[in-house]
């Protein structure tokens, strides 16, 4: 009687998000005091997240419109914890135990907002999540007891619940013309005669997390994401493939197509340029990183070995195999030791929304377990200080800071601490006339006629999900190097200070020691958004700001490089 | 020689026409001829044959659950395959070499524009065709290298044979529906299934696809050919109390819009899907079980798709990988003498119902033919594409792909015919004689199938699975049938199709897409029922889970 007294209730809400919510909250509240299996232990946490996203995706190649196509998808997502606290049924990897009908861990919801398809949905998902639990749970006790452990470390981080809901902005574009400057821009690349593959690829979508959960939390995050990624093959000269990309984004804003140009000309040059080059000799000694180089170093060796940080049980050393080693967490065992010079600080504050004007893409008031995201400081004085912590404890570190993401991966999903906004500062800047200076220095005490510049590594490439397959198919030892290759690379002469273009590198045996061998940083400050695509095809928008480093000795080895034979025919 | 002028100037006026007519049929044939004048003499190994395949798929689609819309997507592509030849008809870069997957698994299809903005076009068509021929190079002197070091191969066919230039310029087709008015039917009709509490999924489907095909070949072959295909998908699934998972579907394939089913229609199928499906799902569990059974129909046409049809495909006679069940058998006996097969993917229509295999031209630009594969229980022929095999030196225009993937022979529309017919209660009788001759309780009657697989493969064991949704057990004391779960069927193909005793005469379709080496292809089986002396079947797998721990959520009326 009551529950029929319950539905009669239901007081549906003008707004649409209203529904989703009523249909969210319903549920959650019925099965968190009511889904228990006899003999069995009752949820002691769940929460709802649904990713709402609606908008277009077009595609170019050399000239012409591959696609336009409009995309709306709404997906929901089951944190369901048995056990307590201390010790749940997550950080524990383990073969599923069969398939079943009824999914779990995740669904497709309608996209359309009515309450009793919604709650069908989500009844369904919520049931398997919690049958997965219970034998996750057990066979994570089986797997403990059968272990002399001394791990203490809770599983799941009490947080204090947070409520915001943010506007939902809107997406307004017109098709036709969209089309017509995603083919614009396929053009520019297509007129560079060497260029045999390209690609242009445009994302508008506004991205909506609704989240609720049994602690009392609940929020609306909201973006609007803009994303141009623009990839070009050219045959070098000496048969060399040369690939780069480029990527603009915007978040909550529009892209600026004319400064986008802009961007692109020097670009599609410098790709033009590398096709006439010729190999190189390896190389020993000072290398200054400006700009995105900068960045990438930052982010890869700091960012990603500060995230991450709580790595699961494994019930078999098998399924590590699996595993593509990414080099996530892998600063976390220096918590209180030095991993940079004194003069270098670090934080990351995903609250930020710009940086000295410029919209930061790695921004967002609450993260993917709806904690309220916080400022970090991650590395004082050189000391690392802090961890990007997600609602799994390490035994250094309690609690979250809010930079939680849901990460799928091999054996299913996780939410792992994740970079937002990682910036980083420096109380040894000089001027660029003076770094250079500096640089020649170093150059000449280490015995060089020449020393390297990098301005580009190899961001994350966007893919299809069957050349990413293949890709992490061949993947050597499932690992990923700690810093990707260098892509624009200069010889400064040591003499004339002349920069002359050169290609073909990658870094050999870096390890995280390469930050603290930074002798000085630039004046001004360079802001890189991008997505980062990690090797399951998760999307994270990062924004790294940091400034010019010179770092007083890196190896750099000639890259294997793939080449193909000249064309059979000539281009049309 | 004044005929001969006019024949060519006949020629010239034709192929203006078409490229009048068509503006990427133009580019392509130019790109085409330009590269085929290079590389045809390239040295060591010069280029054959070359032909370009643009498949332009449109996709429209939407499914509704429970009252609500769940998806809505409408997409549009165009991709492209390039087929390079290098060396001679007699040996060239496709031969399979021994040891490896002469399938690229991994291949991925390429775009090409939709705005028919040629100059695109041609760069793609240019760094494709130089990519393919690079690699067919390559090829090349690995099966040199292989030929010298092995033994030579039971089937010494040559790789490719000749086909006649064919021409044709087909009307291109749009999708044709009206959207909002099927999202509101869709709607309607899913929320039927809301008075059901213990139906879990529950689904109602709309796809519109056209695919428009352009083929250029150095055969001279020009054609653009379109298919139209609209496909209404019904799905309800539950889960017995054992756990065990259930499901009922019902597909409608036309190729024209106005042939869809109305409301009421589909509404009557719904209905009697639920009807099943709660039998189903209340039914008691089969034990392995081998007797007498009748397949219907439809049932019948996915039986004969897979345990026979997959076999009969010509690449599988020649590949030392494959079992060749029936490569040995020409002109023996291998059925009953009252069944003929032959598959014809010319026919549009049968007894006035869609045939979704139907095409007009293959993916190697050959005129689609019936071929008879069985004539009176003997073994006539099999479905080729233009690599031959002994004895079939021509394709049969059955050579067909899903794009970015090789071309191999497919079933297109699959026809089992017999001359041993009578009406279904007869055949029904007989199925209960049949019982009682080979004393057993019951036979079982299955109604239709999921779907099923075969393995063709040398390695492993030359057996099939098939996957029954509804069978009945129909006893011999006259008890009535009874709905029964949780068995496949399984069994050897050359055994099962020798224990045919009889058919019935209700021939009716299977519409559905099978999935091989080439991808996916639209395929159609047409049978009567079938009695067969001996089905063997075997336990189902089965989940391990509980049915949904809390009631429905829902309306008051659904708290049971």
């Amino acid at each position: 009687m009551v529950m029929i007294f319950t539905f009669f209730l239901i007081a549906y809400s003008e707004s649409p998000s209203g529904i989703l919510f009523q249909a969210l909250s319903d549920e959650l509240n019925r099965n968190i005091s009511e889904l228990w299996l006899e003999g069995q232990e009752k949820p002691y946490y769940l929460s709802f997240r649904v990713l709402d996203s609606k908008g277009i995706e077009i595609k170019a190649s050399l000239g012409g419109l591959l696609y336009s196509n409009d995309f709306q998808d709404r997906h929901l997502y089951v944190d369901l914890r048995v056990g307590g606290y201390q010790l749940d049924n997550s950080n524990f990897v383990c073969e599923a135990s069969g398939f079943s009908v009824i999914e779990s861990y995740e669904t497709s919801l309608p996209i359309e907002d009515d309450y009793f398809a919604l709650r069908q949905a989500i009844w369904l998902v919520t049931d398997g999540t919690y049958k997965r639990a219970l034998d996750k749970i057990a066979r994570k006790r089986a797997y403990l007891k059968n272990r002399e452990t001394t791990d203490t470390i809770f599983d799941f981080c009490v947080v204090k619940p947070y409520e915001i809901i943010e506007p939902i902005p809107k997406l307004d574009f017109n098709k036709t013309k969209l089309n017509q400057t995603v083919v614009g821009i396929s053009r520019i690349v297509q007129n560079l005669p060497s260029v045999f593959e390209s690609s242009v690829i445009l994302k508008g979508n506004v991205s909506v997390q609704y989240f609720l959960d049994s602690e009392g939390a609940k929020s609306v995050r909201a973006d609007k994401f803009y994303t141009l990624d623009i990839q070009a093959k050219a045959r070098g000269q000496d048969g060399e493939i040369i690939e780069d990309f480029i990527g603009f984004y915007t978040k909550n804003g529009e892209l600026d197509f004319a400064e986008i140009e802009k961007n692109l000309h020097p670009w599609a040059e410098t790709l033009l340029l590398k096709t006439k080059l010729g190999k190189t000799e390896g190389y020993s000694g000072p290398v200054l990183f400006l700009g995105q180089a900068s960045c990438e170093l930052f982010f890869q060796i700091l960012g990603k070995g500060v995230s991450d940080v709580r790595q699961p049980i494994f019930e078999s050393e098998m399924l590590k195999r699996n595993i593509v080693k990414q080099n996530l967490g892998i600063l976390s065992g220096r918590l209180g030791k030095k991993v940079t010079p004194n003069f270098i600080s670090v934080f990351d504050d995903p609250n930020m929304k710009n940086y000295e004007g410029i919209p930061l893409l790695g921004s967002f008031s609450v993260d993917d377990q709806g904690v309220r995201a916080e400022r970090v400081e991650l590395v004082k004085e050189g000391k690392l200080v802090g961890l990007l912590m997600s609602r799994a404890p390490t035994d250094k570190i309690k609690a979250s800071n809010g930079h939680a993401r849901y990460a799928n991966e091999t054996y299913g999903p996780r939410y792992i601490g994740f970079v937002g906004n990682l910036i980083i500062g420096s109380t040894k800047r000089v001027s660029d006339s003076e770094l250079f200076t500096k640089f020649k220095e170093l150059i000449r005490d280490y015995g060089n006629s020449y020393g390297i510049v990098i301005t580009k590594l190899e961001p994350t490439r966007v893919e299809s999900e069957r050349a990413r397959y293949q890709r992490l198919y061949n993947l050597p030892n499932k690992s990923i190097p700690l810093l990707s290759p260098p892509i624009n690379v200069y010889k400064m002469d040591l003499n004339t200070g002349a920069l002359e273009l050169i290609k073909g590198f990658e870094f050999s045996q870096v390890t995280p020691r390469i930050l603290r061998d930074i002798v000085v940083t630039g004046e001004k400050d360079f802001v890189y958004n991008f997505i980062y695509n990690d090797p399951y095809g998760n999307k994270f928008p990062v924004s790294v700001v940091a400034p010019a480093v010179l770092i007083e000795e890196v190896d750099l080895i000639p890259g294997e490089t793939k080449t193909t034979r000249a064309p059979f025919l000539s281009r049309p | 020689m004044k005929n001969f002028r006019k024949l060519l100037l006949l020629l010239f006026a034709f192929e203006l026409i078409y490229a009048k007519a068509d503006p990427i049929l133009k580019t392509m044939n130019e790109e085409l001829n330009r590269y085929y004048r290079v590389l045809s003499k390239a040295q060591p190994n010069p280029l054959y044959f070359l032909q370009f395949e643009i498949m332009d798929e449109r996709r429209f689609t939407i499914s509704a659950s429970l009252g609500a819309l769940i998806s809505e997507n409408e997409e549009h592509h165009r991709y492209l395959d390039v087929d390079v030849r290098i060396g001679s008809f007699r040996l060239d870069n496709t031969h399979e070499i021994r040891g490896t997957e002469n399938y690229d698994w991994w291949s991925e299809p390429v775009e090409v524009p939709i705005d028919d903005d040629q100059k695109s076009l041609k760069i793609i068509l240019w760094a494709e065709t130089d990519k393919n021929f690079k690699s067919a190079q390559e090829r090349f002197i690995r099966i040199q290298n292989e030929r010298a070091v092995k033994v030579l191969e039971s089937d010494t066919s040559p790789d490719f044979s000749r086909a006649p230039s064919e021409k044709f310029l087909g009307e291109i087709k749009s999708i044709s529906l009206d959207g909002d008015l099927w999202k509101r039917r869709l709607k309607n009709l899913s929320k039927i299934f809301k008075d059901y509490p213990w139906i879990y999924n529950s689904q109602v489907s709309l796809s519109a696809n056209s695919l428009t095909k352009y083929l250029v070949n150095t055969d001279g072959t020009q054609l653009r050919h379109c298919s139209m295909r609209y496909t209404i998908r019904i799905f309800a699934e539950t889960m017995a109390s054992d756990g065990m998972e259930l499901y009922l579907s019902f597909p409608v394939v036309v190729t024209d819009s106005p042939n869809l089913p109305d409301e009421e229609n589909l509404k009557c199928q719904i209905d009697s899907l639920i009807e099943n499906l709660d039998a189903l799902r209340n039914a008691p569990v089969v034990e392995p079980y081998s007797g007498p059974a009748i397949l219907v129909n439809r049932a019948c046409g996915v039986f004969f798709h897979e345990i026979f049809g997959h076999r009969i495909e010509g690449h599988r006679q020649k590949s030392e990988f494959e079992g060749q069940t029936f490569t040995k058998k020409l002109n023996e006996r291998i059925m009953p003498e009252f069944i003929s097969i032959y598959d014809d993917p010319t026919l549009e229509k049968f007894n006035g119902k869609d045939l979704n295999g139907h095409y007009l031209f293959d993916d190697e630009g050959v005129r689609a033919q019936r071929t008879t594969v069985v004539e009176n229980g003997v073994l006539k022929g099999f479905l080729m594409s233009r690599s031959p095999i002994a004895n079939f030196p021509k394709s049969n225009g059955h050579g067909r792909r899903q794009y970015g993937k090789k071309v191999v022979a497919r079933q297109g529309v699959l026809y089992v015919k017999s001359n041993k017919e009578v009406p279904f209660l007869e055949l029904r009788n007989a199925l209960i004689e049949e019982c009682r001759r080979q004393k057993k309780p019951y036979g079982l009657l299955f109604y239709d199938i999921a779907g099923g697989f075969t393995m063709t493969g040398r390695y492993g064991p030359q057996t099939f699975k098939v996957i029954p949704l509804l069978v009945k057990r129909v006893y011999i004391d006259g008890r009535p049938d009874e709905v029964v779960r949780g068995v496949d069927i399984v069994g050897t193909p050359l055994l099962s199709l020798s224990k045919i005793l009889l058919t019935g005469d209700d021939y009716e379709i299977f519409n559905g897409t099978c999935g091989a080496e080439s991808g996916w292809v639209p395929v159609s089986a047409i049978a009567p029922s079938i009695l067969v002396a001996e089905i063997e079947v075997e336990k189902k797998a089965k989940g391990q889970e509980r049915p949904p721990i809390l009631p429905a959520p829902g309306e008051p009326s659904r708290i049971h």
